[in-house]
């Protein structure tokens, strides 16, 4: 499951799909809007994604994940538009035999989708909004990264 | 002249006022040939060297682009709600 939705996000459904006879642990991430930033009080956010490409770009992490930990299974769920202060904008879960892998995977999971998979964040404050720009690696940064990705797969 | 679809995002979206256009340019154009011939079209797209897509793959300014193809540019991301 490497999904782009409008919907409330559902932390049951994302580990369900992770969820195997041969799983040990499953770990699950849930990144929630925040009331402040920098200072700020914030008041909502909209998100904003390139969707089939953010798909197949999430659906490649996991494909490294699972070359990076033997057995390891990986779902990403990321919401667009409005979210509301306290909901859920992005849901990972990362199934693995044993737990160690699976906090690992999970952190390294998150991790990466910030870096790499084209989502988009707008921060709405009393009288103001302002796109928040991640890490910004360069076009070159961005395709050795997915060649280290694809290299990894491999 | 080749016809590409132009997708935008966040910040490169609002200074263009639209989510997706249509592009003429010369055969044999680079991304970086795009980038700059939509720069002249529209003042607010003030980044030197963006990142870019072409057909759903991160693609480097340097890449050549056929007629069809989908080109997309991309601000620096920030999925999530860690920062």
């Amino acid at each position: 499951m490497f999904l782009i939705t409008e919907q409330p996000l559902d932390t049951h459904t994302v580990e369900a799909a992770v969820a195997h006879p041969g799983a040990g642990a499953i770990v699950t991430f849930s990144g929630v809007v925040r009331d402040n930033n920098l200072g700020k009080n914030v008041t909502y956010l909209v998100y904003e994604a390139y969707p089939p490409m953010a798909e197949k770009v999430m659906a490649q992490l996991g494909a490294e994940i699972e070359a990076q930990w033997p057995g390891a299974r990986t779902a990403m769920v990321h919401r667009v538009g409005r979210l509301e202060i306290g909901e859920a904008s992005v849901v990972i879960a990362v199934s693995t035999p044993h737990r160690a892998d699976a906090f690992a995977a999970c952190k390294y999971a998150i991790d990466r989708f910030k870096e790499i998979v084209p989502v988009w964040k707008k921060e709405v404050w009393a009288g103001g909004e302002y796109w928040i720009e991640g890490s910004a690696p360069s076009a070159e940064g961005e395709v050795a990264a997915v060649q280290r990705l694809e290299t990894t797969a491999d | 002249m080749i016809s590409l679809t132009i997708h935008l995002f966040a910040a490169y979206r609002e200074a263009v006022g639209s989510r997706q256009i249509t592009l003429q340019v010369q055969p044999e154009a680079t991304v970086a040939d795009v980038w700059r011939a939509l720069q002249a079209q529209y003042s607010g797209l003030r980044t030197p060297r963006p990142a870019a897509a072409v057909n759903e793959d991160y693609a480097a300014l340097d890449t050549v682009v056929h007629d069809g193809d989908h080109v997309a540019f991309l601000p620096p991301v920030s999925g999530g709600c860690m920062r």
